[in-house]
């Protein structure tokens, strides 16, 4: 070995010294890599979101429905007619019209306008998308996060029960859940919440898990940080990037269970319309009245795909790695 | 000067395999077995070995971090190892912490003023307005720029954001912290600029440093004293002058051996000694000297069925090793 290597260190050489020269103290400010002032996570990740043009139409379509959904009652009955409304005196003549002027979507066999059925529609699927999948996702929020933080026996129990709803035929599952609680939009929300809560919490427990081990957890208990407040503060909010997007994306789920079951009868009953029923009632038009099953198809379709497509968008605009 | 961190007998085992009927016969990993060294007030003592042999460990002992498997702790009067909830708190607010990997242990939603401030709140300090004040004024004394407290980490780079792990660390006026390989994931440049802060915020704020690294030269740069791990056992301790002027431990004299030198002549010339051998896995270590089976200098039957104590040797260090003297090494072995 070299002598010189046993020197007295604290000597500094000159290279370090040049080093402290050009870096040390406050000079490291000239290491800056920064951009633009003010830059939060959230605007990052809404310039992202913007330049993903699908995610963007995913966007405006589901704008779109929320704002004539929720606008229904004041224009639609006025220029279409009510929903339900039968005018019994002149069913024969109002049934099964195709789309003209004053029907744009045509008729069903009852003489309803299918437009005005289809918007107002709209109101149940996106009141039951989003409803279920909170519920879901609330179930879903707490026993992924039990089954993460705590481990072991906890995370066997849920873990194992999830696989139990997972290995159900879902359908028939929430069939018995209705039969059970009876008809009603309530009992759909149920039905389909607690069918979805499985996937919701093994997202949201894998994305704990790989939290959990970054170190800015263990800074947060090195500084005597409580269970809750690193659960909360750093936890949470680095894990639930994926759950935004599951959620959303299973928004499009929620809406298309619904029109399943629906479609069978046992969802929202008539004459409340959904695109489920819809569907179902045009059954048996289907050849001598195609527009019946085109517009609530269709209806379900762009919406349930506007959902799929924000969720991709979602996921890609809230990864904190992946940069520009 | 009076001692402010003694660590006795420490062992950490870590059990492998999970489940009801496997624990039972399952190893465990001795990531750190039967330690012992203490550290004197405002002195540096340097925690070296390659990765796993359980110097992080110990470190994350220290703060508990890691419940220790058994041994005892004492910072001054308090015994760490009986503290529980309220205690503990207080206990970490001496004891603080600063990590390898400035990308992981800052949190990415949390901007740096919230960062900086972040103990404070959890120890209740002053108002935010205070809190805010204190955390620019922070970030000035670690060589940041007081307006840096909106942005977010993701904005810096690594040597920034050390930075702002040393300022989250000294928020607190600690005794004492464990620097957990504070530049090792830093550019070589850097390393020297961290280093260099390091130093003059000890003088500052008269702290007491555990310094865990892999790195010789660096901790020959900062600290005091040095212990040198070798799978879960400290193999040689003393102060740093003893330590690398003349190792006694075969393996000490091995790790020195491979620090390159700056001039490329000198390091062609040196000698070095080459390890054969991987380390041996910590879940069944070997019989006797724990090195034995990679030892230039190992006897048999001696090395291999009695551990060698750490005792003090011809240096004035203390060295774990039954031949265990200054450096010279045979020739062929080289």
């Amino acid at each position: 070995m070299a002598p010189d290597f046993f020197e007295d260190p604290r000597r500094r050489d000159i290279g370090q010294a040049a080093e402290e020269q050009t870096f040390g103290g406050s000079e490291a400010l000239a290491e800056t890599v920064v951009a633009g002032r003010g830059r939060t996570l959230r605007t990052d990740a809404w310039r992202r979101l913007r330049k993903n043009r699908l995610a963007l139409a995913g966007l405006v379509w589901i704008c779109f429905m929320i704002i004539l959904a929720a606008s229904a009652d004041l224009w639609v009955p006025h220029f279409f007619g009510a929903p339900t409304a039968i005018d019994t005196s002149k069913v024969a003549q109002q049934s099964l019209l195709s789309p003209s002027a004053d029907h744009p979507f045509g008729t069903d066999k009852l003489g309803r306008d299918i437009l005005s059925r289809t918007i107002y529609g709209a109101r149940v699927s996106l009141i039951v998308g989003v409803v279920a999948v909170a519920i879901m996702v609330v179930i879903g929020l707490i026993l992924g996060a039990v089954a993460a933080y705590y481990g072991g026996w906890w995370d066997s129990i849920v873990m194992r029960t999830a696989d139990v709803f997972f290995a159900f035929p879902y359908i028939l599952f929430s069939i018995v859940l209705i039969a059970l609680l009876g008809f009603g939009l309530q009992t759909v929300f149920i039905a389909i919440g607690v069918i979805g809560w499985p996937s919701i919490a093994r997202v949201f427990r894998s994305s704990i898990l790989s939290v959990k081990n970054n170190e800015y957890v263990d800074a947060a208990r090195a500084m005597g940080a409580s269970t809750p407040r690193i659960l909360f503060r750093h936890i949470m909010p680095n894990a639930v990037a994926p759950i935004i997007v599951y959620g959303t994306m299973s928004i499009g789920g929620a809406i298309l269970t619904e029109a399943a079951l629906s479609f069978l009868g046992v969802g929202v009953q008539p004459p409340a319309p959904t695109w489920g029923n819809m569907l179902s009632e045009a059954r048996s038009s289907l050849f001598t009245a195609p527009w019946l099953m085109l517009y609530p198809g269709l209806a379900i379709l762009t919406t349930v795909l506007a959902f799929v497509l924000l969720g991709d968008g979602l996921r890609d605009a809230l990864d904190v790695k992946l940069k520009e | 000067m009076s001692t402010l961190l003694k660590v006795e007998s420490l062992k950490k085992y870590f059990h492998v395999g999970q489940g009801l009927v496997t624990a039972r016969f399952s190893k465990s990993v001795r990531a750190v077995d039967d330690i012992s060294f203490s550290v004197e007030e405002g002195e540096t003592l340097g925690l070296v070995g390659e990765s796993g042999c359980g110097k992080s460990t110990t470190g994350r002992c220290i703060n508990r971090l890691l419940e220790p498997t058994a041994g005892s702790i004492h910072f001054g009067e308090i015994d760490v190892r009986k503290l529980r909830a309220g205690k503990l708190k207080h206990y970490r607010r001496d004891v603080q912490f600063i990590f390898q990997d400035p990308y992981a242990s800052l949190n990415p939603r949390m901007t740096f003023g919230e960062i900086v401030a972040e103990p404070l709140v959890i120890h209740r300090f002053g108002t935010k307005k205070d809190r805010e004040e204190r955390a620019k004024e922070m970030l000035k004394t670690v060589g940041l720029s007081p307006e840096h407290i909106h942005r977010y980490p993701h904005e810096f780079s690594g040597g920034q954001r050390q930075r702002v792990g040393i300022a989250r660390a000294l928020m607190l006026r600690p005794k004492m912290i464990i620097c957990d390989e504070p530049v090792s994931a830093l550019d070589v440049s850097i390393q020297a600029q961290i280093i260099n802060l390091l130093e003059d915020l000890q003088e500052q704020f008269r702290l007491t440093y555990v310094f865990i690294a892999h790195d010789l030269a660096v901790v020959r740069h900062i600290c005091d004293r040095v212990a040198v791990m070798y799978l879960g056992k400290i193999v040689e301790l003393g102060g740093w002058k003893e330590v690398y002027n003349a190792p006694c431990h075969p393996y000490t004299q091995s790790l020195l051996s491979a620090v390159p030198v700056p001039d490329p002549e000198k390091q062609h010339e040196r000698a070095r000694i080459i390890l054969r051998g991987d380390v041996p896995s910590p879940i069944d270590p070997p019989s006797g000297c724990r090195f034995h089976t990679r030892c230039p200098i190992a006897q048999f039957p001696i090395c291999s069925d009695v551990e060698p104590p750490l005792d003090i040797v011809a240096g004035g260090q203390r060295a774990a090793c039954h031949f265990a003297k200054p450096f010279p090494i045979p020739e062929d072995k080289m």
